[in-house]
């Protein structure tokens, strides 16, 4: 032993010979090694060499076996924390996993060299030395099965092996009374020593003991053995509804393959009609059969919403679609994606079964996915029950013959391609077909209010309108003289977004008073004589959030807002400081120019919006295309936000700020600390929202803003906190799935405006 | 109350179970608060009291321990703050996990290996705790566990028996893979 003083590690150093003998199959060498290496474990206080148990093991193997097969594993445990054999030897336990581990080495030693009962011996020895240690119980199995393999073998085998014939005996005369054949004797004898053991390395009993590869091993086994204890099926151990909110992170393809698994996961969800009410189909490798889709679609009529995201590898043909439209009666709503540039075939058309109606209350498509004439005709099925509709195409239907009287939520966009073949939309037909519309967004279409019907009445407008929004790219032709394009406000009015950049569309939307005749209006400025000042915006007293994109005179602006700032109700504001970005109809020369100087102050721009009534009502402001630099716009140009920093301290209960100066060259560099000082510097302000600042200083910042509890979102392409926003999640459909199968409605602009102060 | 305030939570003694030796945990009370049942108690306790919070259900020392590591990382800031964590009435809440969730799920849960003992664990007593994000981390981990495996696969991680018949199965099979 003088040399384990020199080695930090004995047992270590020992177990490297034993790992290399074993590796290479020397194993009578192993075996000295390895006993010779568990004396040297710190368990050993003596350091001598210790006693060994005698050369008849069968006294370990009777006791480990009665104990087994009273099949309460406390037995066990009773045994080896005796540690005594019957014969009176005393078993060491030690925690030690080296000591484990040369244990496990001698056992495969001694296993190869054919000598069972000592493999299986030295194997309940590792049981014994560590009860809660799963790699015993995966020693004894092994050592079992070898056995079991070398018996059939030797009734194969002409030539008798007294080795074998040996432990035979041994293992039948230990297992005592009742033992039969011995492959039922060595099958029963793994079962509990597996299933004892799975239950003696379990968390009651583990203690601290780490986890490691002979618990896996464990498990396999007891899983091969079909023991009910092996079982980790985590549905048939938690509660219903927690199973059933994981199914709900779920998509439909995975809810056919957990289908599969097993009977009771098909109970499961088979038994459960709302896992089918909200099915989402998504990655196809190839578009589904029909027949099968049929099949599907059959027992499962229960189906209360269908989304397809990529319809283009699902491939919608006219029948595919009249399988879902017809085989699913209780359908509410269908949503369907495409990313693809689709050539929609404008001839094709559904049958419809006579008197056949949809009960759709909501429908989406999202890309060229429908014709013309086929949405129409959808629409017009389902035009008694659809309360949203979200139409991201080319292909608007047409609405002249159509009547949505549930209709509250619409949406028609064609973003960045809009296909003027058809003309400016005419929205006279929509107002007509929609009278109970509460929600409206437009974006990407030129409008007009009936540019080829003449004859027909005019609507009486949306009188229970609440939110409507403009987006980026609308626009309204000039028509020769200022022309409505669409319905008045009314006092339902809750919130109005501009984002157009159509100095024309905003004046005729916001300043425009009906005349006798219905499509001409009355602008302030070209009859500043005739318009209606003291009644004109009486009805926006409810109006909670008003953004506009494009510059508009300032003192029309306070008179537009007078009447929700009086009844403390305005929450959001967001203007531009000049409209530099924007352009406006050279035609209509009633619209006066915007400053040519900017302002050098936001209270230049806007000296009312400071005064008490305007300023405490505030919770949310914005400025578009502001700059304060004293230096002209010239070459060496550069930002300054300072006035707006000045400007804010006005506003005692504004917590949330957007800010989109306009873009050029370098801006990012020269707004960037900017933001750090709005966010060092403003504790009220909890959450900034931009679309200009890029890569690291993007990144700084975020994390900046995050070291203060604030919040810096970088809001492009319908992020915004309200606008598109409101009405779908843009950036994805998650959203909407996470909402549930719960209703639509119509996205309240009170709700979202909580979220996002 | 100052926002340093800490309370003790004690974990039921159950003499027959080592693990569950009604060992006292200290926590900070605004990170304790996420939990409906503690919410609960430590305001009746505070009329009584009581010092320390007995759990009424056994959850292992381990587990717990684990729990109130969650909980210290993901305190709420301010009371407010936890009023408006705690009062969202939106029962499709979901919770996005944080780089620091996956590994805490990752490495002291779910453990090396394939051990979802632990986090089925964890699952039970969050849910008994009445902490819905922790609650709706575990259901994300073991949804995460199903997404995209083939029905063998899932069989093969969570050690389930299939106890269909070769006829079933492709009956089955049929009918519910028309999407691959």
């Amino acid at each position: 032993m003088d040399g384990a003083e020199m080695d930090p590690n004995p047992l270590e150093s020992a177990l490297m010979g034993v790992r290399a003998c074993v590796n290479g199959q020397r194993w009578q060498q192993g075996m000295a090694q390895a006993v010779a290496g568990i004396d040297r474990c710190p368990c050993n206080k003596t350091g001598e060499r210790q006693a060994r148990h005698g050369k008849e093991k069968a006294c370990q193997l009777s006791q480990y076996f009665a104990a087994i097969r009273t099949k309460k594993p406390e037995t066990l445990l009773k045994v080896t924390a005796d540690g005594r054999c019957s014969c009176g030897f005393a078993w060491p336990t030690c925690e030690q996993r080296e000591h484990m581990e040369l244990l496990d080495h001698l056992a495969e030693c001694l296993l190869q060299q054919e000598q069972f009962i000592a493999a299986l011996s030295t194997g309940l020895a590792m049981i014994g030395l560590h009860v809660s240690s799963a790699a015993g119980y995966c020693r004894v199995a092994k050592v079992l099965r070898q056995i079991r393999i070398k018996e059939k073998e030797l009734q194969k085998a002409a030539a008798p092996n007294p080795r074998v014939e040996r432990s035979i005996a041994a293992i039948l005369k230990a297992f005592g009374p009742g033992a039969g054949q011995l492959s039922t004797v060595i099958a029963t004898l793994i079962k509990y020593f597996v299933r004892t053991g799975l239950v003696l390395t379990g968390e009651q009993y583990r203690k601290r003991r780490m986890r490691d590869p002979f618990d896996h091993i464990l498990q396999r086994m007891a899983h091969k053995l079909g023991l009910p204890a092996a079982c980790r099926d985590p549905m048939v151990k938690l509660p219903l509804e927690i199973v059933y909110q994981v199914f709900s992170y779920l998509s439909a393809d995975d809810i056919f393959r957990c289908v599969q698994v097993s009977k009771s996961w098909s109970r499961l969800i088979n038994q459960k009609p709302a896992f089918w009410d909200d099915l989402y189909f998504h990655d196809f490798r190839r578009p589904p059969p029909i027949k099968r889709l049929a099949a599907f679609i059959r027992p499962r009529s229960q189906i209360k919403s269908l989304t397809i995201h990529e319809v283009a590898r699902f491939d919608l043909s006219p029948d595919r679609l009249r399988i879902i439209l017809f085989g699913l009666p209780h359908l509410k709503r269908l949503v369907l994606c495409t990313a693809r540039e689709n050539r929609v075939d404008d001839g094709v058309q559904l049958s419809w079964p006579k008197g056949a109606r949809l009960s759709l209350t909501q429908l989406s498509v999202i890309g060229d996915i429908l014709s013309k004439s086929m949405l129409t005709e959808i629409i017009e099925h389902g035009s008694d029950s659809l309360e949203a509709l979200d139409l991201y195409t080319h292909h608007v239907a047409r609405f002249d013959d159509l009547h949505l009287p549930k209709l509250k939520r619409l949406c028609i966009s064609c973003k960045g391609r809009a296909n003027l073949s058809y003309g400016p939309l005419a929205t006279k037909p929509i107002v007509k077909a929609t009278p109970n519309l509460e929600a409206f967004y437009i974006e990407g279409f030129p409008l007009a209010w009936n540019p080829r019907d003449q004859t027909t009445e005019s609507p009486s407008g949306w009188p229970l309108l609440r939110l409507i929004t403009l987006g980026s790219e609308t626009s309204v032709p000039w028509r020769g003289r200022p022309c409505r394009f669409l319905p008045p406000f009314t006092t339902n009015i809750e919130s109005i977004e501009i984002l157009a950049q159509d100095t024309h569309l905003t004046h005729l939307y916001l300043f425009s008073a009906v005349t006798d005749d219905s499509e001409e209006v009355l602008h302030p400025y070209e009859h500043p004589d005739k318009f209606p000042f003291s009644t004109a915006f009486a009805c926006l007293q409810n109006l909670k959030i008003f953004r506009c994109r494009t510059w508009v005179p300032s003192d029309l602006l306070r008179l537009f807002l007078d009447q929700s700032t009086q009844h403390q109700n305005l929450k959001v504001l967001e203007l531009p400081v000049s409209r530099h970005i924007g352009y406006r109809s050279d035609h209509w020369s009633a619209i006066p120019d915007d400053p040519e100087e900017l302002p050098g102050h936001p209270d230049a721009a806007f000296p009312w919006v400071t005064t008490a009534s305007f300023a405490s009502s505030l919770e949310h402001l914005g400025l578009y295309d502001f700059n304060y630099a004293h230096i002209g716009l010239q070459f060496g140009q550069r930002f300054s936000g300072d006035p707006f920093l000045e400007w804010l301290d006005h506003f005692p209960n504004v917590c949330a700020v957007s800010l989109y100066p306009s873009t050029w060259q370098g801006v990012c560099e020269e707004v960037a600390p900017f933001f750090g000082k709005l966010l060092a510097e403003k504790g009220q302000i909890k959450t900034v929202y931009q679309s200009i600042l890029r890569g690291q200083d993007l990144m700084r910042l975020k994390q900046f803003a995050e070291e203060r509890g604030k919040k810096l979102v970088h809001a492009r392409n319908g992020d915004e906190p309200y606008g598109l926003a409101v009405f779908w999640d843009a950036s994805g459909l998650t959203d909407w799935r996470q909402k549930g199968p719960k209703g639509i409605g119509v996205p309240s602009a009170t709700v979202r405006y909580r979220l996002a102060s | 109350m100052t926002s340093n305030a800490t309370i003790q939570i004690q974990n039921k003694l159950n003499e027959k179970n080592e693990s569950v030796s009604g060992k006292i945990f200290t926590i900070n009370r605004l990170a304790a608060m996420q939990s409906g049942v503690i919410r609960v108690m430590a305001q009746c306790c505070e009329l009584d009291e009581i010092k320390v919070i007995p759990l009424h259900v056994a959850i292992p020392d381990h587990t717990l321990g684990l729990i109130v590591e969650w909980l210290d990382h993901h305190k709420p800031a301010t009371d407010s703050e936890l009023a408006e964590d705690t009062q969202s009435s939106d029962s499709y809440k979901r919770v996005e996990m944080t780089e620091w969730d996956q590994k805490f799920f990752d490495d002291k849960v779910t453990g090396a290996g394939s051990n979802d003992e632990g986090l089925l664990r964890i699952i039970f007593a969050a849910n008994y705790l009445g902490i819905e994000n922790l609650l709706d981390m575990g259901v994300q981990v073991v949804a995460n566990m199903l997404k995209g495996k083939s029905a063998e696969e899932i069989r093969y991680i969570l050690k389930i028996q299939n106890d269909f018949t070769p006829e079933e199965e492709e009956a089955i099979r049929a009918e519910n893979n028309w999407t691959e």
